[in-house]
């Protein structure tokens, strides 16, 4: 177990290594500049001004060397060049945390939810409720979240108002967008784990424990899902690095203060510290979850080994 | 001098933004209000507080560093300069603030301004110094200030932003701690318009020092000396501000709370505006408009926006050198269309291209110029196609403008950016019987290409900065390259240093007047489009929220009455 952790960590050191350079050659590739984002275009003796406060007036390498040194001996990800004046580490410190609460609400109900669905789909297979199941599935991926959002406000906030249309700050502001998030994840894990269901249902230890006189719930519980679920788990994994990085259309819908609006608005103002600063949050998020998902599955299915030992 | 302050993504923004409108209401109409069913007991309300729109996240509240419309929004009620833009029947005013009196020199050179006894909200006087300071802050190089480039009209100010002179030559000086003094380069007709803008805000040495870079990004970081303090600030959320008690106006004061909510989806704004969230913002989808009219509940202002679209052709292209294609693209615009059609009603035709409700010296320019260049050319060259004909065969290319090559650059890759090019490709098809081709880019990509003259013909909207014809035309002089067509005109360049050197607004006007002839009728350089307005829905129960040409929203004289 140590080993295959050690050996993982140090893959994944090699990665987020080369998801930092490639991004960081790659953003200052592409034309244009934070300035750019700015405005129009400011006169040639301010522009110069802005470049050398910023270093961006070296070539792109030295820019490199500084990243890397900043970020490696102090853990330091730089000043946000859209927003002068606020830490790059300090704004994901403060934001992913909110992205995250929406996320992992959605991502709960979506889970649960979708899982439920898929088994009562795979138990009345080729029935009205599998045919409810599979028509709500093929409506959640096919309507993307912002139309299920700008309904569910509409509904809600114009037509009856009980919700709070926009805003930050307790339980009610979560409730529109977790459910317009979720939306798409129920459909997904609804499909997949109505897939794996059938495909456990027709094994033979299941038909052995019907035999043995099993009740339905604990063949359900106890055999079917336990084995059905191992390939929703790999989606969940990289599913639940995500929600830090949050939704930008949900979240500029209703308005929360999460990561999701940075991310987008970073790449077109051509903030380039925010960007790199995301890039390795996210990079790294999503390689632990990987490994974490290993782990996972390790717990959940004993045949899986993780490392070496006997055959 | 001129820069846009939002022409980012241009004509798009122009459908969304807080509005900004000119017109009020009148005494009538206000009569009225009061004896509908919300039958007020008389007088304003107990709870006085307002919640309207910020339309984006400001980027900093340091107002040496940025840049954006919001941040502006935002310091104009938390900050008191030189002077505040206020409106008054309909028109904007320059009212004394920070400062009680001043005047200048015969020359118009040397300007003085009296301070009045006035306090930060952690106690302190305000004095000149803070100004003093705040000033060479903006202009030092160090500081990087996007918007440094509006103080150049002060003496030594451009010198000492390229690091060309020393902070002490700068043109501005602390006589005592109530008296300011501007020296400046040469007489500047503007000056004024740029008291109560934010590069011009006193500033507070030592809490900016002591914050650091750190200075605007929070409210913590932060003292204040306007009508308002903010009291809570949650990044992309919200700002709220509170009445400040410190104030030396506090009695003109009404509001207890504002809240500014962030709410960049424009369904959202709408859905908010209709339940109540937010007591006033700009409306412009007709579906809305409809909706929100319908209930009754909210007073419409219109006016204009101080911007006009354009399209401009780049010179060096071996089609758009040639003045008579330039011509023949100007005149294929249909403008009335793309006024109603295009800005769905929120717009004029523009024919000229400084835009209505702009003054020159308390006066519209464009009533006081009373010409419009376009509708000349226009009715001298009933037929542009044979205008486009006569061009092309002057510089040697097949006459048959179906075999013309011309691609517009467009800025946007969204819906709206293709219903402005292929609105554009159909006037062009119709008129010229031209097949032109669309190429759409993102903003900074479009910046780029128009840049390196890597371009045919391409459109934006330009926002003027302040309440000056200047603001519009100086953008074109030879030396400005604002943006590059790759025109230059010395007698238009002679024409904009005689405005820009005198203070005659007589002389200034004609200068101007002739000025846009030359780049519009003679030269054919840009293609104005319309002039952009605003509509805005404000709760009747909300009283004397101004809506400033120059300056974003004032609520400082804002109270409500009758809301339930």
């Amino acid at each position: 177990m140590a080993r295959f952790l050690l050996k993982r960590f140090a893959y994944m050191l090699l990665t987020i290594f080369v998801a930092i350079t490639i991004t960081f050659m790659l953003i200052h590739a592409i034309p244009g500049d934070p300035l750019s984002g700015m405005a129009r275009k400011l006169p040639p003796q301010i522009q110069k001004n802005f470049y050398a406060k910023y270093g961006l007036d070296k070539p792109v390498i030295v820019q490199y060397g500084r990243f890397m040194k900043n970020l490696v001996l102090h853990g330091d990800l730089g000043e946000s060049l859209a927003y002068p004046g606020r830490s790059v580490v300090h704004t994901i410190k403060t934001y992913a945390p909110v992205s995250g609460r929406v996320g992992i609400q959605a991502i709960a109900m979506g889970f649960v939810i979708g899982i439920i669905l898929g088994i009562i789909a795979a138990f009345y297979r080729n029935k009205w409720p599998d045919y409810l199941v599979m028509f709500i599935a093929i409506l959640g991926i096919s309507v993307p979240s912002f139309v299920v959002a700008t309904l569910l406000q509409y509904v809600f906030t114009v037509k009856f108002m009980v919700l709070p249309t926009t805003g930050w700050g307790g339980f009610k502001y979560t409730i529109l967008p977790s459910i317009a998030m979720s939306f798409g994840s129920i459909a997904t894990y609804a499909r997949y784990m109505r897939a794996n269901c059938l495909d456990v249902i027709g094994q033979d230890y299941i038909l052995t424990a019907k035999a043995k006189g099993v009740s339905k719930l604990s063949l359900v519980w106890k055999h079917v899902i336990r084995n059905a679920i191992l390939p929703v788990i790999t989606l969940l994994g990289p599913q639940i690095a995500m929600i830090f990085i949050g939704s930008f259309v949900i979240e500029s819908i209703f308005a929360i203060p999460g990561l999701g609006q940075y991310f987008v608005s970073s790449v077109s103002d051509r903030d380039y510290t925010m960007i790199m600063g995301q890039t390795v949050f996210m990079s790294s998020l999503f390689i632990v979850s990987l490994v974490a998902v290993d782990i996972l599955y390790g717990l959940v299915d004993p045949r899986i080994r993780l490392s070496g030992g006997k055959k | 001098m001129a820069l846009l302050l939002t022409v980012s993504l241009g004509v798009s923004a122009a459908l969304m933004g807080c509005g900004k409108t000119q017109t009020s209401t009148s005494n009538n109409e206000k009569k009225n209000e009061t004896t509908q069913k919300e039958q007020a007991k008389g007088g304003p309300d107990k709870d006085q507080y307002l919640n309207i729109i910020l339309g984006e996240e400001p980027k900093t509240l340091d107002p040496s560093k940025s840049s954006d419309l919001y941040s502006s929004q935002v310091l104009a009620e938390v900050m008191e300069g030189l002077t505040r833009i206020e409106q008054e029947n309909g028109k904007d005013v320059i009212k004394p603030a920070g400062a009680k009196t001043w005047e200048k020199n015969n020359d118009g050179t040397v300007w003085t301004f009296h301070l009045r006894d006035y306090k930060w909200s952690d106690g302190k006087t305000v004095t000149a110094n803070d100004y003093v300071y705040g000033i060479k802050r903006t202009l030092a190089p160090k500081t990087g200030s996007p918007y440094a480039f509006l103080l150049y009209p002060i003496k030594n100010a451009k010198a000492y932003n390229a690091g060309k002179a020393k902070a002490d030559e700068v043109g501005v000086e602390a006589v005592d701690d109530k008296t300011l003094k501007f020296t400046l380069e040469s007489p500047c007709a503007y000056f004024m318009d740029l008291t109560y803008f934010k590069v011009m805000h006193p500033q507070r040495k030592d809490i900016i020092e002591a914050a650091g870079e750190k200075y605007g990004t929070e409210k913590d970081t932060m003292v204040f000396c306007g009508p308002f303090v903010i009291s809570d600030w949650v990044h992309q959320s919200k700002v709220v501000l509170e009445k400040n008690k410190n104030y030396w106006d506090a009695d003109s004061v009404k509001l207890n709370k504002v809240t500014m909510k962030i709410i960049t989806q424009e369904s959202s704004r709408m859905s908010e505006l209709y339940n109540g969230g937010i007591d006033a913002t700009g409306v412009s989808d007709p579906n809305w408009v409809k909706k929100l009219s319908d209930t009754g509940k909210f007073n419409v202002l219109k006016g204009y926006d101080p911007s006009t679209t354009y399209v401009f052709f780049n010179q060096k292209d071996k089609y758009f050198k040639n003045v008579k294609i330039r011509k023949a693209f100007i005149l294929a615009d249909n403008r009335e269309a793309r006024a109603e059609v295009l800005f769905r009603g929120l717009a004029q035709p523009a024919y000229g291209w400084c835009p209505p409700s702009l003054q020159i010296g308390g006066e519209d320019f464009r009533a006081k110029v009373n010409y419009e260049p376009l509708k000349k050319l226009v009715e001298e060259n009933p037929d542009p196609k044979a205008l486009l004909v006569e061009g092309l065969k002057e510089i040697g290319a097949d006459p048959d403008p179906a075999k013309m090559e011309v691609t517009l650059l467009e800025a946007g890759t969204s819906a709206r950016s293709k219903e402005f090019a292929e609105f554009a490709q159909e006037n062009y098809r119709k008129k010229l019987g031209i097949n032109a081709k669309v190429e759409y880019v993102k903003w900074p990509i479009f910046v780029k290409r128009t840049d390196e003259m890597d371009y045919q013909v391409a459109s934006m909207a330009w926002s003027g900065d302040y309440n000056d014809p200047m603001t519009f035309f100086d953008m074109w002089t030879t030396n400005a390259k604002v943006v590059p067509t790759g025109w230059s005109n010395p007698k238009y360049d002679k024409l904009i240093q005689k405005a820009a050197g005198s203070l005659d607004q007589k002389v200034r006007t004609e200068a101007f007047k002739e000025a846009e002839n030359i780049l519009l009728y003679e030269d054919g350089v840009i293609s104005p489009g319309v002039y952009r307005k605003r509509q805005t829905f404000v709760r009747k129960y909300a009283k004397n929220i101004m809506y400033p040409l120059f300056g974003t929203i004032e609520v400082k004289y804002a109270y409500t009455e009758g809301r339930k």
